[in-house]
């Protein structure tokens, strides 16, 4: 085996690296997006009990996820969405409906950002 | 500070084998594409060391994606003189039988003082004395001198030539059998430990046996280490 192949066979495991850690960052932030949205009309309601308990899954979910995404992004911002969704789940808790409707906004513009930085090429 | 050991250490044995993968080619003399990926590669690792919340992958994929850049780039320079002649560039004659081509050195953006200390790094320090000296693709000045002032050769003297057709092989280095080169030079094991015992050496005494194809041999003794 050559140099060539084995630089075929470099970009190829890269291509296959690159095409699964979208798959994780794309499905995660999807399914956190969805989530949130589902928060947010539970906030709107102000229907703190079933906003808490939604909340407490998606940590459970994300936390279940993150090792995965720390492979494909840097940790800091990995480890930022964790805290803010701990900081969700104590509006939640205290039934502070305003700040956690300020606070989702402001999670679903960080998770953009992130998505942002993953797939956009300019 | 445990990562930081870690991938400090990785990172150094991932860009050996970068290196290794890009060839020997990138060790000596660099064309253009080969500098650009060296000092690439070199920064890019030294990042990765600093920034441990960067992913290892994301630190690891650039400079291999470079590799792979740089080993395509010089497959395809090798099939077509084109892209060659256009990664590469060519070489230019900056000086014919004695007269510098000035133009060619504006060309170049090369100095007369640059082409005059190449000149000297070449043992050349009279410009007559020069038929021809081009400036190769990798920057570096190759001088052809003209007859009067070249040094002769053995040719010139009529010298005959030795028997041996190729330089001196090495059988054994610091012990170890060289199989290949015992077959180019037409020796087996046997022989090789007839002639270490003939000085009273075993294999394992021996640092280095050197033989070419007319059987002439030398053998140097490892020191006592202490």
């Amino acid at each position: 085996m050559n140099r060539t192949h084995i630089a075929a066979l470099i970009l190829l495991a890269f291509i296959a690296a690159s095409a699964v850690g979208h798959r994780i960052v794309f499905d995660t932030t999807n399914q956190l997006q969805d989530a949130l949205s589902d928060i947010r009309s539970c906030a709107e309601q102000a229907d703190c009990k079933l906003a808490e308990q939604k909340l407490q899954r998606l940590i459970d979910a994300y936390q279940s996820r993150q090792p995965a995404l720390k492979v494909f992004l840097r940790r800091d911002t990995a480890s930022a969405v964790c805290v803010n969704l701990h900081v969700l789940y104590a509006y939640a808790q205290s039934c502070e409906t305003q700040e956690l409707l300020a606070e989702i906004d402001r999670l679903t513009e960080q998770l953009n950002a992130t998505e942002q930085l993953f797939f956009s090429i300019l | 500070m445990f990562i930081l050991i870690f991938r400090t250490v990785l990172i150094y044995f991932l860009t050996i084998f970068a290196m290794r993968l890009m060839g020997k080619k990138q060790m000596g003399e660099l064309q253009p594409s080969e500098l650009v990926s060296a000092i690439m590669i070199s920064n890019l690792a030294s990042i990765s060391i600093e920034t441990p919340e960067l992913p290892l992958l994301a630190s690891i994929m650039p400079v291999f994606l470079i590799v792979v850049c740089e080993v395509f780039v010089s497959y395809c320079c090798i099939r077509s003189r084109r892209i060659a002649r256009l990664v590469s560039g060519g070489p230019r004659v900056v000086i014919r039988n004695g007269v510098i081509d000035q133009k060619a050195l504006y060309e170049l953006r090369f100095t007369v003082d640059d082409l005059i200390e190449a000149l000297h790094e070449k043992d050349v320090f009279e410009l007559s004395d020069v038929s021809f000296a081009m400036i190769e693709t990798n920057g570096s000045l190759s001088v052809l001198r003209k007859f009067d002032s070249d040094t002769p050769c053995n040719r010139d003297f009529s010298i005959p030539a030795p028997e041996a057709k190729q330089p001196s092989l090495q059988l054994i280095v610091d012990g170890h059998l060289n199989y290949d080169n015992m077959r180019l030079c037409g020796v087996d094991e046997k022989w090789v430990d007839s002639r270490c015992r003939k000085q009273n050496l075993s294999r394992s005494d021996v640092l280095l046996f050197l033989c070419n194809d007319a059987m002439e041999y030398s053998i140097t003794k490892k020191e006592s280490r202490q």
